[in-house]
């Protein structure tokens, strides 16, 4: 159940509870029929519940099983009210069947609410046919059980808005609970069809027509992630250190570099003293294979540091660059450009990114400060072994 | 061109070595980086958790439930039931009626006659005007005093429980739901004294619409209080609007308890913007 519909059952509740108290306080308060008599005193003489009761009154006496019958419902609505604030304050937090429990309660207060109605309009009607007997009168034609009447119509009203809101929210959790499992056994089609799974393999831009496409389109986005997290995951930087070696061992690589500096140096130099022009010309190297993801995390680290001393080196000149630009060459040549972006990201942010899923959390007491563990799926009722405090993790 | 080639050897050895030096410092600062990360991993998992804690119902309510229900029995034992204000002519004479009030008091017969049939005239429509007899200060009384009787239990049974729950300490949930299984009962009780004492209440609508009927059976200028069942239904009142309050606080610090915000979701992962776990 939403916080919404619990936090509207909850007022509706106490509404139904308000007015059943203030009908059956009033029925009991007001006086509810009079009687003309004509002889020391010419005046109407008025009953109110206790005085019908008392009453030798045949005529009068039998109105009161109605009141009576109004009386019980009053009570029995009374106490199925607290029943519902019961179910609403611990069922719908503790249990799952609350709702159809609440939907019963609710339409028995309903059905109370109209025998109210009738069995309101049966005393009106019953007092209406009695030529000897009339309603109380408060005001010109305004009578005390016009006010009963309204607390019950009001009653009503509440009871109604009570169980719709109920009601509704059941059919939600039923039609959606139907809908979702049409949906998997939909997807769990599409994934034995070989050619939709291919299209499912397919970029997020173009997702497959016929079912929830949101729900579609999320499947495939996750997809993608995880393909990302694989490869994140690949990216173990025990590995690279481990790899690092026959990087570092590797005279080849700068030999090689050394002799197309020293060639393109000497190729350009004009004469024997003068400045050395050259031509920057993209080195092809052969290098050693290393794993593409140590090579992208070097390779934007390096970046990095070199755009810094690249800044403060501008100034000088000659062979400084030469190497400098081997470099860059060397990581045009090795690494695309999207990857190590990825790769900057996942080094940059990776708290927001990766999450840890812990099997067994610590957790400290807040009454005796013990440190103890807890499995994961406990973090609803811990207890600690020493004091005995209870909570749950925050 | 010697000395030139020697120079430059000497220059490209020193940069090489310079870079190699700061290639070194990137690849340490990198997996200074990669260590501080997976240390981090580790370190998310010695995260100390407070736990997180929900205050217990009102302990002291029992003990509310025991007072109001002690006044409530005072009154209903030592306070008047009825006082009347009876002014002739000459003077003013007082009567209080307590409870077990019958007809071999020493009362005068024209407040005896408010509670039984002095219309020998009329017809016989009813026994009395104000609608009480003489059993209603015998049976009334005595509905109210065993509703108090059992509020007193019910206060003392969920105080013993509540001094129990110190030591022994019971489940949040077996607490709440006890502390308002105790409150529908009090409701209910204290329903059933109200509804006792509505009747003498009622009277004034009665004593206002049949003044008539009663001036003629004797009594004028009289004033009608029923000062017991007056305070006896605005103490059970207050402990149904009591009962209630504690109801709505039991359902929040219940909400509190079971509802978690998005945020504090502990295993949820999100990336891009799309919810993994």
């Amino acid at each position: 159940m939403k916080k919404k519909t619990i936090a509207k059952a909850k007022k509706y509740t106490i509404w139904i509870l308000n007015f059943s108290i203030l009908g059956l306080v009033v029925t009991s308060l007001f006086p509810l029929i009079s009687v003309p008599e004509n002889d020391a005193v010419k005046e109407d003489l008025h009953f109110d519940f206790e005085m019908m009761k008392k009453s030798d009154n045949y005529e009068i006496y039998s109105l009161v099983d109605n009141i009576n019958t109004i009386n019980l419902l009053f009570w029995a609505i009374i106490i199925l009210g607290l029943i519902s604030f019961f179910c609403i304050t611990y069922l719908t937090f503790l249990t799952r069947w609350y709702l159809s429990l609440l939907t019963i309660i609710s339409t028995a207060i309903i059905i109370f609410s109209v025998l109210l109605v009738i069995f309101e309009n049966n005393f009106m009607r019953a007092v209406a046919n009695n030529d000897f007997i009339s309603l109380s009168l408060v005001y010109n034609t305004i009578t005390y059980v016009h006010i009963i009447f309204l607390f019950i119509i009001l009653l009503l009203i509440c009871s109604i808005f009570y169980n719709l809101n109920i009601v509704l929210d059941l059919g939600k959790h039923i039609f959606g609970s139907i809908s979702k499992k049409q949906l998997l056994k939909k997807s769990n089609n599409l994934q034995e069809d070989s050619l939709l799974k291919s299209k499912i393999d397919e970029p997020i831009t173009e997702p497959p027509i016929g079912i929830n496409k949101k729900i579609e389109m999320e499947r495939l986005q996750k997809q993608e992630i995880q393909k990302i997290d694989v490869k994140a995951e690949v990216d173990s930087y025990s590995e690279a250190k481990e790899e690092i070696k026959p990087v570092e061992t590797t005279s080849e690589e700068k030999k090689y570099v050394d002799n197309e500096i020293a060639t393109s140096e000497k190729k350009n130099q004009p004469g024997p003293f003068g400045h050395v022009k050259r031509e920057e010309k993209p080195i092809e190297l052969v290098r050693p294979r290393v794993s593409q993801s140590f090579e992208d995390a070097l390779s934007s680290a390096i970046e990095k540091k070199q755009g810094e001393i690249g800044k403060k080196e501008q100034k000088k000149p000659t062979s400084q660059e030469t190497i400098k630009d081997s470099d860059a060459i060397l990581k045009e040549d090795t690494s695309e450009p999207n990857q190590i972006d990825e790769v900057e990201k996942q080094i940059e942010e990776p708290q927001t990114e990766r999450e840890f899923i812990p099997t067994e959390i610590i957790v400290k007491c807040p009454q005796c400060t013990h440190i103890f563990t807890i499995k994961k799926e406990e973090t609803e009722k811990i207890k600690c072994p020493k004091c005995g405090k209870e909570g749950i993790a925050q | 061109m010697r000395n030139d080639e020697y120079e430059l050897d000497d220059d490209s050895l020193t940069t090489e070595k310079k870079d190699e030096r700061k290639k070194e410092k990137i690849l340490d600062d990198t997996f200074k980086k990669a260590k501080f990360l997976k240390e981090k991993k580790t370190i998310n998992k010695r995260i100390v958790k407070s736990i997180k804690t929900v205050n217990r119902p009102f302990s002291k309510s029992g003990i509310l439930l025991i007072i109001v229900a002690i006044i409530m029995l005072v009154f209903v034992e030592y306070s008047p039931w009825m006082y009347i204000n009876q002014e002739t002519d000459k003077s003013s004479t007082i009567h209080l009626v307590y409870r077990d009030f019958n007809q071999e008091e020493e009362i005068n017969q024209t407040v005896l006659d408010l509670f039984q049939s002095p219309c020998n005239n009329c017809s016989n429509n009813s026994q009395n005007y104000i609608g009480l007899t003489f059993d209603d200060f015998t049976s009334s009384p005595k509905i109210i005093t065993n509703g108090i009787i059992i509020l007193m239990i019910l206060g003392i049974v969920f105080t013993v429980f509540l001094i129990i729950d110190k030591f022994h300490r019971f489940l949040d949930e077996i607490v709440f739901a006890l502390h308002s299984l105790f409150s529908i009962a009090a409701i209910i009780i204290s329903l059933v004294i109200l509804m006792s004492s509505i009747k003498f209440i009622g009277t004034y609508f009665l004593i206002y619409h049949n003044w008539s009927f009663i001036e003629i059976s004797g009594i004028k200028n009289a004033n009608i209080v029923f000062l017991t069942p007056i305070i006896l239904a605005l103490l059970a009142l207050a402990i149904i609007r009591g009962a209630i309050i504690t109801f709505k606080i039991n359902f929040r610090e219940m909400e509190n308890k079971f509802t978690i915000d998005k945020t504090e979701e502990p295993y949820s992962t999100y990336r891009y913007g799309i919810k993994f776990r």
